[in-house]
């Protein structure tokens, strides 16, 4: 759990292919929320499914981006 | 919010009619922004609303099933007091007396109506009332379609649209014999031009699908059943089934003789306001203003019904909107992501970074030197830089 998961808002356009592969991290209204923690490889296979790219991941430490 | 109430609310409430992406996406905005009275979606299908895109490949691949297609379980809509009114399709429009003409039971009356019934395939003449030729627009289409992909057949696509292309893709990797027709020379040329457009023929030829572009069918050799079909350029195709991928046409019909309806779609702007007070009108049935193209354009995207949906709801509280996003879509073909952003109609040049002989590329259209548009090839990371560099015109 070194990562931080964030939600540009403007970018999503509320698809849910992150709520469906990660339903404890992610929620969906008009856009997507961040509601949870889970393992860092599973929020960057949500990150990579956002067929928008509006997952931002951040090192929980250092702030560097990880993805995109 | 207390005086937005005021002017929507009442007995009679909100009425949407259409049960597909954007009148479920208005649905829930409405309810989120606070809107408390009544809500009614017609729905023409007898299924809950349900998202579309995977009938062309998750669903059509059997990798996923229908239940997971389904946007809100049933509970959803009960906790929010939203009525579906399912297998009903809506019959005519009464803008004077605010009465939805339905397929069962009395008119609807309503205070603000939002119309998003959005569109239905393209038919080719010739090759209507067979058995093997068919359209892929619901859940139906797709269990039918996925049934007759079982038997690993010689399947003929006819449009190398997004649909036909996506049919033809996983129609391959479920061991079918492929055959993509397009008219114009290249997939997409009219969205990407000719050159890029091609590219989209080589990725079909390499994984197997022979694509045949610059004809169209002239005949269809049938003993009951298609067999064949003839083209324009000579050529005779077999063929065990036909799929017609070409375009589609705004479902409006049901609004003939009414002031606002026009074959290519209601005119709407980009939150969905037509001509006719309190009634709204967004995704594939409306043809939204675009202030970037300065005219009307016909539905077209997933992304793009969505966030009018989103919008439309926030002008029928009397809240900000927000301003329009820019054009988008995706498709997956083959495992790689394709992502579009922009107007690339606008484009007087166009630069590519990468490979596309790797399958991994980006294309920026510019305009006298600012972005406009932009492809993205399995580069699902470049799309918020370009998204930037579009918004503000820079490279």
């Amino acid at each position: 759990m070194t990562y931080i998961v964030e939600i540009d808002e403007a970018a999503c356009a509320a698809h849910g292919d992150c709520v469906e592969l990660a339903p404890e991290v992610f929620e969906l209204d008009d856009v997507a929320h961040v509601i949870g923690d889970g393992p860092d490889d599973l929020l960057l296979a949500a990150a990579e499914a956002c067929p928008s790219s509006a997952i931002r991941i951040l090192d929980r430490e250092t702030a560097e981006a990880i993805y995109p | 919010m207390v005086r937005a109430m005021a002017q929507t609310s009442g007995a009679d409430g909100i009425v949407i009619v259409g049960g597909g992406l954007a009148g479920q996406r208005c649905a829930e905005a409405l309810r989120r922004h606070g809107y408390d009275g009544a809500l009614r979606i017609v729905c023409a299908e007898p299924r809950r609303p349900y998202d579309r895109p995977p009938l062309s490949k998750e669903m059509l691949a059997g990798s996923c099933d229908e239940d997971s297609l389904a946007f809100k379980t049933a509970g959803w809509y009960e906790e929010r007091s939203i009525d579906l009114l399912l297998g009903v399709h809506a019959t005519g429009l009464d803008l004077a007396q605010r009465r939805l003409g339905v397929s069962e039971g009395r008119p609807l009356a309503y205070r603000q109506l939002v119309i998003a019934t959005g569109s239905i395939p393209r038919g080719l003449p010739l090759l209507e009332g067979y058995e093997n030729v068919s359209a892929l627009r619901s859940v139906d289409d797709c269990l039918a379609l996925r049934e007759v992909l079982a038997g690993r057949p010689r399947l003929t696509v006819l449009g190398a649209g997004f649909i036909g292309q996506e049919v033809a893709a996983t129609a391959r990797s479920l061991g079918a014999q492929v055959t993509m027709i397009e008219a114009a020379p290249a997939p997409l040329a009219s969205v990407l031009g000719r050159e890029l457009g091609s590219w989209f023929t080589r990725l079909h030829t390499a994984e197997g699908v022979e694509v045949l572009t610059d004809c169209t069918v002239t005949d269809a050799l049938s003993n009951g059943h298609v067999q064949a079909l003839r083209l324009s350029n000579g050529r005779t195709v077999d063929t065990d089934h036909v799929v017609v991928g070409i375009g589609v046409r705004p479902d409006v019909g049901w609004l003939a003789g009414s002031p606002i309806a026009s074959p290519g779609g209601i005119e709407a702007s980009p939150a969905g306001h037509t001509v006719a007070p309190g009634v709204y009108a967004i995704g594939d049935a409306a043809a939204t203003f675009d202030p970037v193209v300065g005219g009307h354009l016909p539905g077209s995207h997933w992304e793009a019904a969505s966030r009018q949906a989103g919008r439309c709801a926030c002008v029928m509280l009397g809240l900000d909107p927000g301003p329009a996003e820019l054009t988008s879509f995706w498709t997956d073909q083959y495992g790689i992501r394709i992502q579009y952003l922009g107007h690339a109609q606008l484009a007087d040049a166009v630069e590519i970074d990468g490979n596309p002989d790797v399958r991994n590329f980006s294309v920026t259209f510019t305009r006298a030197g600012r972005p406009v548009a932009g492809l993205l090839v399995d580069r699902a990371r470049e799309l918020p830089r370009l998204r930037t560099a579009i918004e503000q015109g820079e490279t």
